[in-house]
Parts: C-alpha cells; structure tokens; sequence
C-alpha cells in the first residue's frame, strides 16, 4: 500500500516539469558553487600556507638587533581557511584574513574580502549554504503544496478516505512521496559535497572533519524535515492548493529572506557595538592614564623604579643585576594586556549578545538557527572567529614576552643598544592553531540547537495534528 | 485564505445600466479598489511591506544619525587638538632648546605634528540618500586619520563591525525596493486575470463593452498604485527627514530614486500581466512569478557578480603581505645608500652642515618612501580590478534589470562603490601631499615655524557634480527604461490574445 503510494508521488511529482526545472537548477547550482568555493579554499590554504612559511623565514633570519626592535618588527599571523567553508563560508569573508602580532599593541584582524569585492555581492553570494537554506525548501513547498489541498480540490480526497485508506497511512505516503524527490536531490548534493572536500584537502582531511560533516548533514536534515512538516501541515489545513502554496510561499520569503535582515537591524539597534573611533578612543584613554615603556620620564615609570629599586635593595639602576628597560617594556605590556583584555572583551560580548537576538528572531524563523549551526560545523561563526583571535593574542603575548624577557636578563648597560643574535629569533616556535573539537562548537550554539529542535517537535506535532483532523472538504 | 471566492462582479452594476457605452476608466478604477481591498492575501501582503516599509526608514533614518554624529564628533576631536597644539607652539616658538627626546611630542618637530599632534582626519559626508541606502557603507570607516605613515598604513578604511551584522546587511528601503517589492507585486497581481477566470467573470468581462486592456489598465493602475504610492511616502519621507535636500546632490539623486523605483514597479506589473495572459491557473501563475523574481533577484546578480570574479579576481592581502616585508627589508637594508641618494638628487633639502646619514627620522622616511614605491602598483592593482570588476557587471546588467537598479540606487545615495572608491583615491592623494609636507622640513632638519603651520594641508572632500552622477547611472536607467518598455510591449500584445475560458 504505501509503496504503491509513494510510487504514485514519484511519478505524479517527477512528471511535473516545474519540480524537474527546480530540482535541476538546484542541482546545478550546487555543484557549480561547490566546485568554485572548492578551488577557493584549496587556493586560499595554499596562499596562506606560503605566506606563513615566508614570514617565518623573514622572522628567523633577521640579522642581529634589540630584542625590542625585533618585537617591533612582529609576526603575522594568517586565519586559517576551514575546508568545510566550501560549503558555508560564513563570516570570512566579512572577517580579518590576517593581523599584525607586534609589540604595544593588539591589533584588529585585517583585510576583509568583501573589501576587495563589489556592492553586488553584498546581495548574497550563491554559496551552497545558500541554496541549502534557500532553495531546496522552495523545492519542498513546490512538491508538497498540493499533497493534500491539491486530492481535496480535485474531489480525490473523499475517494480516498472512502477507500478506508487512514488519514495516518495517506500521510505516510504523502511524506515519503516527498521525501524521495528531496532525496534525488539530496543523495547527488552529497556526493558531490564529499567530492569537493576531497579535492579541496584530500582524503585524510575528510576523516579529521567527519564529526563536523555529519553533524552539518544531520543539522540540514532536521531543517528539511521542519519544511516538510510545515508544507503538508498547511497542505491538510487548506481549502484549495493556491491558498496552501501562497500561504507557504509567504512564509519561505518572511522566514528565509527578511529575517536574516531584520535579525541584523534589530541586533545593532538592542546592543550597541562601538565604532571604530569609539573603540580607538576608549583604548587610547586607558593608555594615556598608564604607563609607556619608551617613555622613562612617566609618573608610573618612577614608582616602578622605585618598586624594582626596593626589590633588589640597591640605591641606583646602574646597580641593578637585570637591565631596567627590559622590566619596563615588561610592565608596559602588562598594563597593555590588561586595557585590550577588557576592551576586546567588551567588543565581543556585544557581538556575542547581538547573536542572542539572532537565536531569539530564530525561534519565528529555524533558518537563522540552522544558519548558526551551520556555519559553526564549518568553522566560520564568530565565535571560532574569536577563539582564533584570541589564540593569536596569546602567541603575540608570549613572544613579546620572550624578547623583553631576554633584554631584561642579557641587556645589561647597553639597553636599547644591545643586539641578540639569531638563535632567539628561532627560540620563538611558529605560530600554530588547532580548530576546536565538535563538542566545543556545540556549546557554543546550544541555543541555536535548542530552537531547531523544537521547530522538529512542533512542526512534526503541527503536521500530525492536520492530519488527523483531515477532511475530505 | 482569499475573501474572492465570493465571485465579484467585475464591472459595476451601473456601469451594466449604461448600455453600449464604454465604462470610464474612474469607475473602473474605483471597483478595482473595492475588489483589492476585499483580496485578505493582498491586503495582509501590502500591509506588511508598509510596516517593513516604515521599520526601513526609521532605521535608516537612525543609522544617517549615528553617522553624522561621529563624523562630527571626530572633527571636533581634531579642532581641539590642533588649537592646543597651535597655543603649545606659540609659547614654544622662540625656545632653541632640544626637544626631551625624539619620540616626545613637541609642536616644534615636524616629525610630532605630521604623524600624531595634527594629523587630521579626512571625512566623508554622508551620501545624499544615506538613510535609504546602508550599500557599502557598514564595511567602509567615513574617517581616516592622516599621518606621516606609510601609504598602506594610512589608507585603511575597515569599520569595525559584528561580521555576522556585516554578512546579513541590514534592513533598509534599497534592499525592500529591491527585494521585496517584486515580491509585494507579485502578491497583488499574481492573479490578475486568473482569477476572473478561474470564477468565470473574465468571460462576462469580455462580453461587455469594454476591452479587456482597458480592464486590465484599471487593474494595473490600481494594484501598481497602492505598491508606489506606499514606497514613494516611505522613501520621500524619510529623505526629507533626514535632510536630502539641504545635501549636495540630494535633489537629483531623489529624482533618479523616484524614477527608477517608478520602473521596477511597471517591469514588475508587466511581468504580472504577462504571465497572466498564458491560460493557466492562478496557483501556476504564482509559481512561475517567484521563479522569475528568484532567477532575476537572486541568481542573476550572483551569478554576474561571481563572473566578475572569475574573470578580474582581487589581488591576494595575504601575499601582499610578504610582498610588503620583502620590500621593507630591502630598503631597511639599504637605508644608508637610500639617504645619500636622495640628499644627492635634493641637496636643497639637505640640512645645513654635515649629513648625518643614521639619522633615525631621515631613514625611516626615506626607507617608507622606497616601500612605498614598490608597493603602490600592488595597492593600485585592488581598485583597479574592482574597477574592471565594476565594467563586467556594466556589460552584462541587461541580464537582470536588479542589477542596473541596484548599482543606481546605491550609486544616487551615496553609499555605492563609485563614491567610497573616489574617497579612497581623495585619501591617498591628500596622504601624499601631507606626507611631502612634511618630509620636506623632516629631511632639512627644520623645524616648524608659524608661516609652516598656517600652511598646513587641509582636507577637503568634493562631491561629484550632477553631471557626473548623472553619467554614471545613464547607462543602467537606460537599460532599465528599455527593459520596461519592451516587457510591457509583451505583455500587451499577449493581453490581446487572451481568451475568456482556460
């Protein structure tokens, strides 16, 4: 009975040339964007890749100098580009590719792609999270609109339900029916995402990243069952199959394109980020009232050479078994650290709350909670994007920590003209970043987790509940 | 879900009284009223673009505010500093002693005032329209503070922003013109002839005096005129509001809004029309009206936009950068030979005396000045190929009438690529100029005198003229106007050919 169903559905749906042309283009699509951002990713970690090898051959081969000049010459440090970003590049590119690791200071990650790119892009890119979030309900409502409106408008329902077939029966069908068309298009998508991982890292990297990959295939699944618990649910409430496609069309346009947006506005209007100048200047007063290490004259300076005076009992810095500038640089970076901590952190727990409202406007709209979960699994959400920026202030932290550490101990009377050689340059190890496990990420989105699955749950009730009180009228 | 199941009479009753004369267009266009008013699918879909409509412009209105006020803001900054450090140095002028160190900000040194006492910010105005428009403008910082750093120091114009706010964009009256609109057309029209058929009225319709363009003008005017009058308030209030008009260019670019948005309604009405005049069901209609809004709205301008890409692709910042240190090191290395040369091609910068060719300001500049160099025809290669970029998309704009209009409503408002790369450009000459300044007295060992400090550079940012804005979005509006014209040809000529029943 229900093979003979679902056969039905696969040859009515399939016969129809709309969902042909939909699903084709889907397809289409898809592979078109998955082989592009493929041949991105694998070109972006290999032009990383070589850059990290260059700078850290400019930073190993420097010629003797100051252990501060050295600081001041810095590091650079590249974001890495996740091979799952092939398939949700999430925020990088409206993201810094790259900072500047130098002494004083905790620069803001840099070079933005959307910098380079044009205002048209800013209309949304044809990323295969794209046409997974977008396009492939449109081929849901497209098969499923009429499922049951489409048999009540035609007069087949009341055969039907007089054929004693049970309404839970006939809905089972109706599911699978659908289903099987999203799976013919679903089953090539994966493969060819499988495909383009491949060829972006090749297979060994694929392993590393299956937690991650079945998680995001699992996230999408849950997502498409919510649209076709939503589709046949309108489809046995509607009189006729128009109002039952309107209605869901209405839906896929109010959840899937201005929720994104509105999301966004309502965010900034909630939690007030600062601007760049407000930033800038917040940071700058919090200097001017501390100390700076090239600058001995400063008020804090003196109570610092008194501190390091008492604490090694000696009258005069000339006495001192360790070099003065050394312990300055030293204390003026540890007051630097305390002003970027606490601003930094300022900047990011406004973003952070700015995606609590996000997971709020997600509970009218799943596609921003399937958003969020998707790009965590890729590694492109903010909150790697921080882990990342925070793990290359720490290198930054302790490699400034080691030149003046060395200054401090081996500069002596010569101060700012002491020069170490190569062999510290090499002390310091390259830097390097382990992305974070599946659990990690998972707890960072919980919230958006908790939505999607309730969005399972009622929607799955919803449906349910139509089709038990289907009618034949 | 729609209230029309009730057939209506498509004609008014009194109109069926005045026998053989043909109905006048008024009194069509009133019963059309009543008819869309009655429609709950229409009514609810027009009703929640004018919310979206009025949500749109009080956003954008605030964000212009928040705008205005730190470009204020920061000019004030820059007004206070650079009186104290005026007043410092009038007190100072006439003391020879050294300054405490060479890092100590004295007004005297020319080093100190060009890179961090008064150094100024160049700022760009708000566009014209900048309340309708966000565009470009949440990724591009309207302040740049000039120094006597390097070009790729200097010229930087990051805002500093949530990207996840980045990557949505915000909600503003473009992207609901662009995006939206189509949408609430298609609500309203989707089942402009359809329907009359699928209750039978469209074949008493076509047995009265009346011919059925003349219905279907009513029709249009009507549904079309709800849609623009509803958009026109929206976007002329909030215009008005936040002061277009006092704004250089405003009025034009108001006019070039108003005209576009005009456009887009009619290509869309056109559209409507046109699939309605194919025999098929009003449900049928629907679905081939959000294919055609998808493929024009969303793929179409992805796929140009990625074109784009794929034939002019932005240079590399991450190769940039080993460029950037390669070069630095070079000179860095050849600093002292770099010094001699540039004293021997300017010995009229030379300092009185003996050159000391360690000496730390000279080097540094003349070793930034090298990098510089080198590095300019790679910092020029990113806007020109957005530039290259930008004429791709140019050519191939016919391909979907949202590219052409949102190029030119972006472009009107100020917040597009054309201004923000003009700024750019206006910022990296102005740095080169304040840097000369500068270097100038750096190199000669001068120090700053009241003559040097009346003769500062100062920025100013001129807006394009009209004619200039109006060159730049001709070619767009003329695709545009010739797009709506030949859809509207083809929507008539297959309105002639309807028939009464499916």
């Amino acid at each position: 009975m229900l093979r003979t169903m679902i056969r039905k559905e696969w040859q009515e749906l399939t016969r129809d040339g709309r969902v042909r042309v939909l699903a084709g283009s889907i397809l289409l699509l898809l592979g078109g964007a998955l082989a592009a951002s493929a041949v991105g990713v694998r070109q972006a970690r290999s032009e990383r890749s070589a850059a990290e090898a260059l700078t850290r051959t400019h930073w190993v081969t420097q010629e003797a100098k100051n252990p501060h000049s050295a600081a001041h010459y810095g590091i650079y440090a590249f974001k890495p580009a996740p091979v799952l970003s092939l398939i949700d590049n999430g925020v990088d590119p409206f993201a810094g590719q790259l900072t500047w690791l130098e002494a004083h200071k905790q620069n803001e990650f840099k070079a933005r792609p959307a910098q380079d790119a044009l205002p048209l892009a800013r209309l949304g890119a044809l990323g295969a999270s794209t046409v997974l979030q977008l396009l492939v309900p449109l081929l849901i409502i497209v098969v499923a609109f009429a499922a049951f409106a489409g048999e009540r408008e035609s007069g087949t329902m009341r055969q039907l339900l007089a054929l004693g077939v049970a309404p839970r029966t006939l809905a089972m069908g109706k599911a699978l029916g659908v289903s099987t068309v999203l799976l013919a298009v679903l089953l090539p998508a994966t493969v060819l995402g499988v495909l383009a991982v491949v060829q972006a890292e090749g297979a060994g990297a694929v392993a590393a990243d299956a937690p991650r990959a079945v998680t995001l295939g699992i996230v999408y699944l849950l997502f498409f069952v919510v649209w076709i618990a939503v589709s046949l649910g309108v489809s046995a409430r509607a009189r006729t199959a128009r109002s039952a496609l309107v209605s869901l069309l209405g839906v896929w346009m109010v959840t899937g394109l201005l929720a994104p947006r509105v999301a966004s506005d309502l965010s900034r209007r909630m939690v007030q980020a600062p601007s760049a100048y407000e930033f800038a200047t917040a940071i700058a007063n919090d200097f001017s009232k501390g100390i700076d290490g090239h600058n001995p004259a400063d008020a804090r300076a003196k109570a610092l050479e008194a501190r390091v005076l008492k604490q090694y009992g000696v009258d005069s810095l000339s006495q001192l078994p360790v070099n003065f500038a050394g312990i300055a640089l030293h204390a003026g970076e540890a007051y630097g650290d305390s002003v970027y901590d606490r601003r930094f952190n300022e900047l990011w727990s406004a973003y952070e709350r700015q995606e609590q409202v996000r997971t709020g406007v997600a509970v009218v709209a799943p596609v921003l909670a399937v958003r969020a979960l998707s790009m965590g699994m890729a590694g492109t959400d903010v909150a790697q994007y921080r882990r990342f920026t925070d793990a290359a202030e720490q290198y930054r932290r302790q490699f400034v920590y080691a030149m003046n550490e060395d200054m401090t101990q081996n500069a002596g009377e010569a101060d700012f003209e002491y020069k170490a050689s190569q062999a510290l340059w090499t002390k310091v190890p390259p830097f390097s970043y382990a992305a974070p496990n599946l659990g990690w990420v998972l707890g960072q989105q919980r919230g958006a987790l908790l939505v999607l699955l309730a969005w399972v749950v009622v929607s799955l009730g919803w449906a349910v509940t139509g089709v038990r009180r289907l009618s034949p009228l | 879900m729609t209230a029309t199941a009730r057939p209506a009479p498509v004609v008014a009753p009194s109109a069926l009284r005045e026998h053989r004369r043909a109905p006048a267009l008024g009194r069509l266009v009133r019963h059309e009223w009543r008819l869309l008013t009655g429609d709950r699918f229409g009514l609810t879909a027009t009703l929640l673009f004018a919310a979206l409509l009025a949500f749109a412009s009080l956003s954008g209105m605030a964000r212009h505010a928040r705008e205005q006020r730190t470009i204020d803001t920061v000019e004030r900054e820059y007004r206070t500093r650079v009186d104290s450090v005026r007043a410092r140095f009038a007190a100072l002028a006439t003391d020879t002693t050294p300054p405490a160190s060479p890092f100590a900000p004295d007004p005297r040194m020319p080093g100190a005032v060009g890179n961090t006492l008064a150094a100024p910010w160049a700022t760009l105005p708000p566009g014209p329209l900048f309340a309708l428009a966000t565009g470009q403008s949440d990724l591009v910082r309207p302040y740049v503070k000039i120094t006597t750093q390097s070009r790729q120091t200097v010229v930087q114009l990051e805002q500093l922003d949530n990207p996840l706010n980045l990557l949505d964009g915000g909600f503003d009256l473009s992207i609901a013109i662009l995006l939206l609109l189509p949408l609430v057309v298609i609500a309203v029209g989707y089942g402009l002839l359809a329907e009359e058929r699928e209750q039978g009225t469209l074949a008493l319709v076509m047995s009265q005096p009346v011919s059925v363009t003349r219905v279907v003008l009513a029709k249009l005017i009507v549904r079309g005129g709800v849609v623009w009058a509803a958009t026109m308030i929206a976007m002329l209030g909030t215009a008005l509001i936040s002061g277009a008009l006092a704004a250089p260019l405003g009025g034009v670019a108001l006019a070039i809004w108003v005209g576009v948005v005009t456009l887009w309604i009619a290509i869309w009405l056109a559209l409507c029309l046109w699939v309605n005049a194919g025999q098929r069901s009003s449900a049928a209609n629907a679905l081939r009206l959000v294919a055609i809004w998808l493929a024009l709205v969303v793929v179409a301008p992805a796929l140009v936009n990625a074109a784009a890409q794929w034939r002019h692709p932005a240079p590399s910042r991450v190769e940039l950068i080993g460029r950037m240190r390669e070069a630095s090191n070079a000179a860095n290395a050849r600093g002292t030979e770099l010094l001699k040369q540039f004293y021997g091609d300017h010995p009229e910068l030379a300092p009185p005396g003996s050159v000391d060719l360690q000496d730390f300001a000279a080097r540094r500049l003349v070793v930034q000045a090298d990098v510089d160099r080198t590095l300019a025809p790679l910092l020029d290669g990113f806007g020109a190929q957005l530039a290259a970029q930008q004429r791709v998309v140019q050519r191939w704009q016919w391909v979907s009438p949202a590219i052409a209009v949102h190029t030119v409503l972006l472009d009107a408002a100020g917040t597009g690529a054309s201004r923000y790369r003009a700024f750019e450009e206006a910022i990296t000459r102005f740095h080169a100029a304040w840097l000369s300044f500068f270097a100038d007295r750096i190199y000669a060992k001068r120090r700053m005198t009241t003559a040097d400090y009346a003769a500062l550079p100062a920025w100013q940012w001129s807006e394009a003229s009209a004619g200039a804005l109006g060159r730049t979005v001709a070619p767009s509006v003329a695709i545009l106007a010739l797009v709506t014209v030949g859809v509207m040809l083809a929507a008539v000529r297959a309105v002639r050919r309807v028939t009464p029943v499916g």
